[in-house]
């Protein structure tokens, strides 16, 4: 008498327990392709067929362990609840509109830790501040990068300093560090500022160019630096591209992190230009 | 570490994982298990009810493709889940600092 293979054992136990329920064939079938794949795995370890597909079934755990922890939706209710929601949405959308962006490629985005470290590096320097309260601070509109590049839109954190003179900065989850000042030590003029310090970073791809009317020196990324966060070090990650220039008598930079990070700059920087940079600081 | 133990973080664990890529459920499993240098011990069948839970808050998408005859679906972590996740860690890092420094404090 032959013995059962335990993964088929084991799928025909949770099918069993799975019938009638909502989702249950797809968690069925999810469970099938993890069970063959982790013991074609141990089989390529050298198990026998037999023992590694014994060993993936304990690994996966009881039929009934997954039945349990999955909270199934009932038709019924679910029907019913979509039902409710269509007729909501469907209210909303007519009374505010269709605000999606234009669609395009996006930049790339910040991983966790990065926006973590970011996070943590700036309230160091700066104070945390409302998105509400940096408004009022600045006098005028925000750059909102979802204005132009889709979805490409939430400000993670705001921070407001005093660095020689009020600055506002920005963190988007988009991967992009805006920084809003009517000053910079480096500068001087904005033009011959920029352009010594695009001179700078000319051997590294920067250079200076004329961005929507703007003067704009642009940064390459640089090597990886640690960043430290309450002391202790949270990560490494490679400075970023920046795109510094001014518009309207205000010092705008934006600094993209992630790969391909000055083109993503360059792009945020372009714009700028739907967005009314009126008042000043 | 005990499965009851991860409860209320598995989510947390899950959208992370998929952060450097999208990946199926046994990918996201050994994802876990070489971050976690084994730490975890996870009934590996019970990550898929917290993945669709993920799903049905709109955490993650997915994707049907089929391997080896066999119907595969792909977790891709969407811009709400990365938003969570983002929540999630700091707020985990804030808690953990806090139990460490009290930890410290008792001696």
């Amino acid at each position: 008498m032959s013995t059962p293979d335990p993964i088929e054992a084991y799928l025909k136990e949770l099918r069993r327990r799975l019938r009638w329920r909502r989702g249950g064939r797809r968690m069925a079938e999810e469970l099938e392709d993890h069970l063959r794949e982790l013991a074609g795995d141990d089989q390529h370890r050298g198990l026998g067929p037999a023992e590694a597909r014994r060993i993936a079934v304990a690994q996966v755990g009881p039929p009934s362990a997954v039945v349990r922890r999955r909270r199934y939706i009932r038709p019924l209710a679910a029907a019913a609840a979509i039902g409710v929601i269509a007729v909501v949405a469907t209210g909303l959308f007519a009374i505010h509109g269709d605000h999606r962006a234009p669609t395009g490629a996006l930049p790339p985005k910040l991983v966790s830790r990065e926006m973590v470290a970011l996070r943590e590096v700036n309230s160091m320097y700066h104070r945390r501040a409302t998105l509400a309260e940096a408004t009022r601070f600045v006098n005028f509109p925000l750059y909102r990068p979802e204005d132009a590049l889709g979805s490409d839109s939430t400000i993670a954190a705001v921070w407001e300093s005093h660095p020689g003179g009020p600055e506002v900065t920005l963190l988007y989850t988009s991967a992009l560090l805006v920084t809003v000042q009517r000053w910079h030590p480096r500068t001087g003029t904005p033009i011959a500022g920029l352009t010594k310090l695009a001179k700078e970073f000319r051997s590294s791809g920067g250079g200076f160019e004329w961005i929507a009317g703007s003067p704009a020196a642009m940064v390459p990324s640089g090597p990886p630096v640690p960043i430290l966060g309450y002391g202790t070090p949270l990560d490494q990650f490679g400075q970023p591209a920046s795109v510094w220039m001014v518009k309207n008598g205000i010092f705008i930079t934006i600094q993209r992190w992630g790969p391909h990070t000055l083109p993503g700059a360059i792009a945020a920087a372009r714009c700028l230009r739907a967005v009314p940079l009126t008042g000043g600081i | 570490m005990r499965s009851e133990a991860l409860k209320g973080h598995l989510d947390m664990l899950l959208l992370a994982m998929l952060e450097e890529s999208p990946a199926h459920g046994y990918l996201i499993a050994r994802r876990l298990e070489q971050a976690s240098a084994g730490v975890f011990e996870l009934a590996e069948g019970t990550m898929y009810p917290a993945l669709h839970r993920l799903e049905r808050r709109g955490m993650v998408s997915t994707e049907t493709i089929v391997v080896d005859g066999r119907r595969r679906r792909v977790y891709t972590l969407t811009d709400a889940g990365r938003e969570a996740l983002l929540g999630e860690i700091t707020e985990w890092r804030r808690f953990s600092m806090g139990v460490a420094r009290t930890i410290e404090a008792i001696g």
